[in-house]
C-alpha cells in the first residue's frame, strides 16, 4: 500500500523523512504555504508593508515561490534577465516563456524584463568569452551581472526585498563547499536574511529550508510549467556535485542535509557573534552609483566596454502586466 | 487500430526509456537501476505520486530529476 496522508489518508504525492511527514496533493501545497509563512516571520524577513522582488529564471524554485508570496498577498512582482544562453536549444527564450506565461495566469502581479543583450549589446555567453572574468566559463560574469542588475532594478523600482529561490540544498552545498575551503568570510555572511544598506536591498530566501525535491514538488502540484532543462553551462558545476554527495548522505541518514544547515545557522550565531568584516570603506561607482569597495568604477562598470557604460543608468526594464493592455486603450475608449 | 498493452512498466527519465516488472515500488526500480531516490520525484501516468508505490503492468514511470545547479557560489 502506498503511503497514506497524515491528514487525511488519502494517497500521499510525496513523503518528506526529514519530517516523518507525508502529505497529499491537497495538503502538501497548504503545508508549503504555511511554512513559508512560518520561515518568513522566523528570519524577519519582510512584512505585508516591504515590497517584494522576486528574481525569477523559469525554473521550479523561482516560479514556486513567485506563486507562494502571491498566496500569502504580499505585495509581490519579479524580475527575469535575460541572459541570452542558447546551447543546444533556446535556454533563455524558453525560461522567458515560463515566466511570461506564469505571470499571464497571474493578473494583477508585474513582470519586469530586462535583456543583457538588448542593453547592453552582448549576451552572457559573449562577455564571458571577451572577458579574464569569463575565461573557462560563464558562471563568474553571469553571477556578477546577476548581482548588480538585480539590485540595481530593485532599487530603481523601488523595491526594498529582493528574493531569491535558493532551496536548503543551494544552501547546503555551498556551506559544504565553503566549509571543505574554510572560507571564512563567506561563511560569517551565509544567511536567510542580507541585510539592506550601503546601497543594497535586503536579500531573502523564504525557501531555504525546503529540500529541492520539496519545491518541485510543490510546482507540479500547483500545475506550474517551469523549465525542466538545465542551463547548459551547469553541467559538470560543482555544487550540482557537492548536492549528489549530500544525497548519498541523505538517503543513509534521513535529516542529514537539513541538520547539516541548522546546526550551521545555529552555530553561525556563537562563531561569528563577534565577527567583524575587515572594515571596507564603500564607495559609489563613478558610473552607476552602486556601492563598491575600490574606488572608481565597480566590478560590473569595468567589465562593460566604455562606450556601453553609459546606458547603465538608463537601462530599465520593460514591465509586463498581464492581460497586456493594449496601447493607448484610454483614447479608443 | 490496435492498442497493444505492455505487460511491463516503462520507466522514462529525460531521453532515456527503459521497461521494469510490475509489483514494484518506484523507489526500488530507482535503486536497482543504480539511482539515488532522494534525486528523483516519481510520476505515474502523470501523476506525482510517493515512491512508496507500486507499478502495475503498463504503468508509466517518469523519474523527474530535481537536482539543478551551477553559476557561482558566492
Amino acid at each position: 500500500m502506498p503511503r497514506k496522508c497524515r491528514k487525511c489518508s488519502r494517497p500521499a504525492v510525496i513523503n518528506m523523512r526529514q519530517h516523518k511527514l507525508a502529505l497529499c496533493a491537497e495538503h502538501y501545497p497548504e503545508w508549503i504555504i504555511a511554512q513559508t509563512e512560518r520561515f518568513i516571520k522566523k528570519y524577519h524577513m519582510f512584512t505585508r508593508s516591504d515590497r517584494v522582488l522576486v528574481a525569477v529564471s523559469g525554473g521550479k524554485d523561482s516560479l514556486a515561490l513567485w506563486d507562494v508570496l502571491l498566496q500569502l498577498e504580499y505585495q509581490v512582482d519579479a524580475l527575469y534577465l535575460g541572459l541570452g544562453i542558447d546551447g543546444a536549444y533556446a535556454y533563455s527564450a524558453e525560461s522567458r516563456a515560463m515566466c511570461e506565461a506564469f505571470a499571464a495566469a497571474h493578473p494583477g502581479t508585474t513582470l519586469h524584463v530586462l535583456d543583457i543583450q538588448d542593453i547592453y549589446g552582448e549576451s552572457i555567453p559573449a562577455m564571458a568569452a571577451r572577458t579574464r572574468r569569463g575565461r573557462g566559463k560563464p558562471c563568474s560574469v553571469c553571477g556578477l551581472v546577476k548581482r548588480h542588475e538585480m539590485n540595481r532594478i530593485a532599487h530603481d523600482l523601488g523595491y526594498n526585498v529582493l528574493a531569491t529561490g535558493h532551496n536548503l540544498d543551494d544552501e547546503a552545498a555551498v556551506l559544504f563547499q565553503n566549509t571543505l575551503n574554510w572560507q571564512v568570510g563567506y561563511l560569517a555572511r551565509q544567511a536567510p536574511v542580507l541585510p539592506e544598506g550601503n546601497g543594497f536591498a535586503r536579500k531573502v530566501k523564504p525557501f531555504c529550508r525546503f529540500y529541492e525535491r520539496e519545491t518541485a514538488a510543490y510546482a507540479i502540484v500547483r500545475g506550474i510549467e517551469y523549465i525542466y532543462d538545465e542551463c547548459p553551462y551547469s553541467e559538470g558545476a560543482t555544487t550540482i556535485y557537492y548536492k549528489e554527495l549530500l544525497n548519498k548522505l541523505e538517503a543513509e541518514k534521513p535529516g542529514a542535509k537539513l541538520h547539516f544547515y541548522l546546526s550551521f545557522l545555529k552555530a553561525r550565531q556563537e562563531l561569528f557573534a563577534n565577527w567583524k568584516e575587515e572594515k571596507v570603506d564603500l564607495h559609489p561607482c563613478e558610473n552607476c552609483g552602486q556601492p563598491t569597495t575600490a574606488p572608481g568604477l565597480c566590478s560590473f562598470c569595468r567589465m562593460l566596454p566604455a562606450e556601453v557604460r553609459p546606458k547603465v543608468n538608463l537601462a530599465n526594464p520593460i514591465s509586463l502586466q498581464f492581460p497586456v493592455q493594449p496601447e493607448n486603450s484610454a483614447e479608443k475608449a | 487500430m490496435v492498442i497493444f498493452m505492455s505487460d511491463k512498466v516503462i520507466v522514462t527519465l529525460r531521453k532515456e526509456q527503459w521497461e521494469a516488472e510490475p509489483g514494484k515500488t518506484a523507489r526500488q526500480i530507482i535503486e536497482e537501476r543504480g539511482l539515488n531516490p532522494e534525486n528523483f520525484l516519481t510520476m505515474i501516468n502523470g501523476q506525482l505520486v510517493d515512491d512508496s508505490t507500486r507499478l502495475k503492468p503498463g504503468d508509466h514511470l517518469k523519474l523527474v530529476a530535481v537536482i539543478s545547479g551551477g553559476g557561482d557560489a558566492s
